[in-house]
């Protein structure tokens, strides 16, 4: 600008004035003039360089390629992320197929089209496919998910308008044996059934493996020997699960019968339904483990403490009855031990309603179990809770919960006292604080009673050599209709190894089985689902590095050890 | 003199700066096909190891082994009374004092 300021004050003062430097201010006028239009020059000629070089030395970003007439939106990169068992063995993942599809429009002949393909594919209904290939849209489905092989076919019949579009295809090599738990998604891969719907949102986004608490090599022992127990019996079917004592990790869990993840439309109901998650049930005498330890921990019973069982209790119109009756005054143990219901009935009252209820509560028998499934049933509590509904809850009827609750409530009375939220995450409860419902000295004593049962009472058949089993039998009439039905049973055993120190609990039920030559025609816990708990124990310890202890080992034997005899000057409680 | 020299600098800096642009441009084309052709290998290397992978748990399902090894093992699973401590074997003591009289005839 300084130019032009100049030049106008030159024409201001007066003209023609002489003055004796213009030559030299005209000169460097124009040299004034040249450099700022150099500069200016010089500007657009880096601006230009500029937008040269990064012309140069970038990519120019790929067009994608147009697709001539379909309006198809390829998924991006990244495919559903895969499951995995606690030791990275896959149990989901997500596998790229091609899938058929056509523009009718570019199709020259839909009826030899149609011929071709259903010849190709026999499983395709004639007239839907035409109904298809005459339509007006640029875009149908033919088949989802074909073999290289099938494409290959495809390919060789060189019809135009048919093309391929890039799927994924979610697979499971464990195939039946995690079906229930992991699940299954619909044909555009959205999770609709157990983790892969529970977890959809984050195994569609986040790339990293998802890595499930579960152990694939116990998953298949466990369902391997329920398998076993539910043919023996002829039963209806059967469930199992395994969890780790010291954090809730739900290391197995077993619902039989089953079906194949692959094609889940074609398994029953009954299949497709989970037991050891959303069935609950009413477990029987397993129960009597969670009156005894509220019993002790409240304080309002002993283990000395005695009950009158000679005869069947009457209430109201109820009759509360002993299936191998002992008909004798039993002391504590021996109510577990010979698996009185009378026994139980007066321990719950001792313990009184309100506070058997409490402690029920706090080991999360009334809340629906907070397990990572979609599929997870919520437990059937009574809607008045009186004395009567106590004395039944007591031996395990008139509230129905499912195995999950069972297996982590069983946990918390024998291992620490402390509940740990079931999960079927790996790594989840790591950090996770849980109060404290039982002290050790309740603990103790209800490990103690828990080897009882295995060493001398009703579950000596899940004894497996050298692992100090404990636990406890429950046989339960199913209901049917108004009342129960004493043919039909649910038979479970819930334990524990190896006592002195508990690691894993497992719980085995089996629905409805059928009384055989080798069991005398018994159905009972003891009979069908403890032998099932020996074996899966026997062979799943060494598996988990437990190594086998001398359980005549005066630490073991005579830490564990409890007499059930009832000794004198034990109260004789009686609560009618 | 002067004006022709400067004249024969500038233009020998362009032809320069010409050659290097039209140069390290075909580098970036070429680099660039490059890179495509790794990322689209990379993709193709990880789908075939997605595959493989769930292939190996198709052949390591516990299920199939156990079948494989009915037929063709004659080994049973383990039971507890198998399993022995090292310090639980009896013969330890007087086997040692035989191996140690033994080296002492050496």
């Amino acid at each position: 600008m300084g130019f032009h300021i100049r030049k106008s004050r030159v024409t201001i003062h007066g003209q023609p004035v002489h003055q004796p430097d213009a030559p030299t201010s005209d000169i460097e006028m124009a040299r004034i003039r040249l450099i700022a239009v150099g500069l200016i020059f010089l500007c657009a000629w880096l601006v230009i360089a500029g937008r040269l070089g990064m012309l140069t030395f970038s990519e120019s970003p790929q067009k994608p390629a147009k697709t001539t007439s379909t309006q198809v939106v390829i998924k991006p990169g990244t495919p559903r992320a895969t499951i995995t068992d606690r030791n990275g063995q896959i149990l989901a993942t997500s596998l790229a197929t091609a899938s058929l599809f056509a523009d009718p429009r570019n199709l020259p002949d839909a009826d030899e089209a149609t011929t071709r393909l259903v010849e190709t594919f026999p499983d395709l209904d004639r007239d839907d496919v035409f109904k298809k290939l005459s339509g007006k849209q640029h875009f149908v489905w033919i088949k989802r998910n074909l073999t290289p092989r099938q494409q290959a076919d495809v390919l060789r019949l060189g019809i135009p308008g048919l093309d391929f579009q890039k799927e994924e295809r979610r697979v499971y090599p464990a195939g039946n044996l995690t079906a229930h738990i992991v699940g299954y998604t619909d044909i555009d891969g959205n999770g609709i059934a157990g983790i892969e719907k529970s977890f959809n949102d984050e195994l569609a986004t986040h790339p990293a493996p998802l890595r499930l608490s579960l152990d694939l090599r116990i998953q298949s022992i466990l369902h391997e020997e329920i398998r076993k127990t539910i043919k023996r019996f002829s039963a209806l079917g059967g469930s199992g699960l395994v969890l780790d004592t010291r954090n809730g990790e739900i290391i197995a869990m077993a619902s039989l019968p089953d079906f194949d993840p692959h094609d889940p439309g074609k398994a029953s109901d009954d299949a497709r339904f989970n037991r050891a998650s959303l069935g609950v049930y009413e477990m029987g005498s397993t129960f009597k483990m969670f009156t005894a330890a509220a019993a002790l921990e409240s304080g309002q019973a002993l283990p000395t403490d005695l009950y009158d069982a000679r005869k069947p209790l009457k209430v109201d119109r109820f009759t509360i009855r002993d299936s191998h009756p002992e008909s004798r005054w039993l002391s504590m143990p021996e109510v577990i031990m010979y698996s009185s219901n009378i026994g139980a009935a007066q321990i719950a009252l001792q313990t009184t309603t309100p506070i058997f209820r409490a402690y029920l509560e706090a080991l999360g028998l009334t809340q629906r179990a907070p397990v990572e499934l979609p599929e997870v049933g919520a437990p059937l509590v009574p809607s008045r809770w009186r004395d009567i509904n106590t004395m039944t809850i007591a031996f395990g009827h008139g509230l129905a919960v499912n195995p999950i609750q069972m297996a982590s409530a069983f946990s918390a009375v024998i291992t620490d006292g402390i509940l740990h939220a079931p999960t079927l995450v790996a790594g989840k409860n790591d950090n996770a604080t849980s109060p404290r419902i039982f002290s050790e000295k309740t603990v103790m004593t209800m490990r103690k009673i828990a080897r009882l049962v295995v060493s001398e009472g009703t579950g000596k058949q899940a004894a497996a050599e050298g692992y100090v089993v404990g636990g406890k039998t429950g046989t339960a009439e199913k209901a049917a209709g108004r009342g129960y039905n004493r043919k039909a049973n649910l038979s479970s055993f819930l334990s524990a190894f190896p006592m002195q120190d508990p690691r894993y609990v497992l719980l085995v039920s089996i629905d409805e089985p059928k009384g055989i030559p080798e069991t005398y025609g018994f159905t009972t816990g003891g009979w069908v689902a403890a032998p099932a708990i020996g074996e899966i124990i026997g062979r799943m310890a060494p598996l988990l590095g437990i190594r086998p202890f001398d359980e005549t080992a005066p630490e073991i034997a005579s830490g564990l050890y409890i007499d059930p005899a009832p000794t004198k000057g034990g109260r004789q409680i009686v609560v009618f | 003199m002067i004006r022709r020299l400067s004249f024969l600098v500038w233009f020998l800096a362009i032809a320069l700066l010409a050659g290097t642009q039209y140069h390290v441009s075909y580098r970036v084309q070429s680099l660039g096909r490059e890179l495509r052709q790794i990322k689209a290998e990379t993709l193709s290397v990880e789908e075939n190891i997605r595959i493989l992978e769930a292939e190996w748990a198709y052949v390591n399902n516990p299920d199939r082994l156990r079948e494989l090894a009915g037929k063709y093992l004659t080994l049973a699973p383990l039971k507890g009374h198998q399993i022995v401590h090292f310090g639980d074997i009896p013969l330890s003591e007087p086997l040692l004092a035989s191996l140690a009289s033994h080296r002492e005839g050496i």
